[in-house]
């Protein structure tokens, strides 16, 4: 494994910047595109829905579809979640260990027509979290600290990620210095990859073993995690997806369409004491880079330098979180767990099918927002 | 002089150990070849399990391919999944190995963790002639030890432990090569199973 100084000296220096202004900084990046700069304001409101149409039943069908389930008082709320089918069986079910939620429908062997609609709503609003630490943050307990520095099956917190994480952060001074120096070496050592089918697997000792850090946000965002984990810093990926354009102009950062089958995004966030959980998404600066028009932007594009300075501290909550778990069991299934639940799944006697293929399953999902 | 090329300083032992390997006999001469390969990413190491893990796989087509069956050709098994995309390029270059050791070398690859339909669907755009395991749980990926894609393993003629590439292998390099050959002509004498020389393997 190659770790790349100079990447890590460079992220060193950006954040020996950043440490003394840090919002003076973001304000001046953001100046330059569009005023990138999200914080907490109005509340919206939300409704998503995913329309299942089993494409080739076979024998017993059951299908798992994840809802809103993460909740935080300062900008995501979930809504109710109803549903409906014809010939299903659909109820509410919840993975015990991993707490996914999700609605969990089957069909008897014979059903020629599994079809099923999910509708969920959820409110959010743009979170920016100060840096500075502040009196009344509640500490984690010790069992959520336990939980968000564990390693999960794609997430190993030893080896070549442990190796890593303490050449990336030796010499850090602070907790947020570390999550700091973390940040800039995902953003300055990864690339998105148009190609990585869905939003990537993930398998984070696979990536650094290869050398080859490419993928999209599961790859890039659960490297930050696991690199954070294995630093000591409670961590978490929350998976969800995009519900609508980007106030900010980024058209990379929205989606752009009533249709959002293929929209799903997942982010990160560290837990720092006396902060609180703090969000990041080193994964959205590479989508940046990648993809916001013209297309394949300069890493000093303003654009790009705004997002990064954003996206370390701040989200535009034009997204929904699902859930934050790992390697989730689903109720039911005959099969395997799943490393998170992020897209719909399915399976029939032809065993489980591929949820990143919704042409194929099938599902659709669309959003769109509503009145408070 | 019977080594093909020194590729670099790293294989300076292993030239060494096959420049005359003919001379030799086999069995030593796969247990030399053994214990000299460097260790490098994404070239052939020495492995030495102490045991062979098990591989009870049902493949893409059906069927349920079986090690032992197996015995008495060189077997490639290869550790991938179709997300990863070094090993996309790689399962091309193993199907070009098994052709070029046509009947005496054969692959096995391990589909990790992926949906059958999802393999189903690569693999009917981009076939190969070897088969294809589905290992949905991930079990032969932890018995197997395998903590990075792609990982694959090398068994001689008696299913004997040889090496190990973690990372993409040129299967076309003339070090594996040259390896490879050895493995394949040691399966080919009289009364060989595994080397006999109490080393492993």
């Amino acid at each position: 494994m190659t770790l790349h100084r100079r990447a890590v000296l460079k992220g060193g220096a950006a954040l020996s910047i950043l440490a003394g202004s840090p919002a003076i900084f973001r304000a001046t990046a953001a100046n330059a595109a569009n005023e990138f700069a999200p914080k907490p304001g109005t509340w919206r409101t939300y409704e998503i829905t995913t329309t299942i149409e089993i494409a080739k039943p076979d024998g017993a069908t059951q299908v798992w579809v994840p809802v809103p389930a993460f909740a935080q008082e300062s900008w995501i709320k979930p809504g109710e979640t109803t549903w409906t089918t014809a010939t299903g069986n659909a109820s509410r079910a919840r993975d015990p260990k991993s707490g996914a939620e999700m609605v969990h429908i089957t069909w008897a062997a014979g059903d020629a027509k599994p079809e099923a609609a999910v509708v969920s709503r959820f409110s959010a609003r743009d979170r920016s979290v100060a840096t500075q630490k502040a009196a009344g943050v509640a500490p984690l307990t010790a069992a959520e600290r336990k939980l968000y520095t564990s390693a999960t099956q794609l997430l190993p917190t030893d080896g070549i990620v442990l190796e890593t994480a303490q050449k990336i952060t030796a010499g850090a001074t602070s907790d947020l210095d570390k999550a700091k120096r973390l940040y800039d070496w995902v953003v300055d050592n990864t690339f998105r990859n148009p190609k990585t089918r869905g939003c990537g697997t993930g398998d984070i000792a696979s990536m650094l073993k290869s050398g080859n850090l490419s993928g999209k946000c599961a790859d890039l965002n659960a490297l930050y995690v696991g690199l954070a984990r294995a630093s000591g810093l409670p961590a978490r990926d929350i998976y969800g997806i995009r519900v609508s354009p980007s106030a900010f102009g980024y058209k990379s950062l929205g989606a752009n369409a009533a249709i959002i089958t293929k929209a799903q995004h997942c982010r990160a966030e560290v837990f720092l004491d006396g902060i609180g959980w703090f969000p990041v998404d080193p994964a959205d600066v590479r989508k940046v880079v990648l993809e916001e028009p013209p297309g394949t932007l300069a890493v000093d594009d303003p654009k790009v330098l705004a997002a990064r300075a954003a996206l370390f501290g701040a989200w535009e909550t034009n997204w929904l979180g699902f859930n934050d778990a790992h390697d989730v069991t689903l109720p039911g299934s005959t099969g395997p767990a799943i490393p998170f639940l992020m897209y719909p799944q399915a399976e029939t006697a032809q065993g489980r099918l591929d949820s990143l293929d919704p042409d194929a399953f099938k599902y659709v999902i669309t959003a769109r927002e509503i009145a408070s | 002089m019977c080594a093909e090329t020194a590729p670099s300083r790293h294989h300076a032992a292993l030239v060494r150990a096959v420049s005359c390997w003919r001379a030799l006999p086999a069995a030593l001469v796969v247990a030399s070849l053994a214990a000299s390969i460097p260790v490098r990413a994404g070239e052939l190491t020495r492995w030495a399990p102490a045991a062979l893990p098990p591989l009870s796989l049902h493949a893409l087509d059906g069927t349920s391919p079986d090690l032992d069956a197996r015995r008495g050709k060189v077997i490639v098994v290869h550790f991938f999944a179709t997300w990863c995309e070094p090993c996309q390029a790689e399962l091309r270059d193993l199907d070009g190995l098994q052709e070029r050791y046509r009947g005496r070398l054969i692959v096995l690859a391990v589909d990790v963790g992926e949906p059958r339909a999802r393999t189903q669907k690569y693999f009917e755009a981009s076939p190969v002639k070897f088969p294809i395991l589905l290992d949905l749980d991930k079990a032969a990926m932890k018995a197997w030890a395998v903590d990075a894609l792609p990982t694959s393993f090398v068994l001689g003629a008696g299913l004997c432990p040889l090496w190990k590439s973690e990372g993409v292998a040129d299967w076309s390099a003339p070090s594996i090569n040259t390896s490879l050959r050895a493995a394949l002509d040691f399966g080919r004498a009289p009364q060989s199973d595994c080397p006999s020389t109490g080393e492993n393997p």
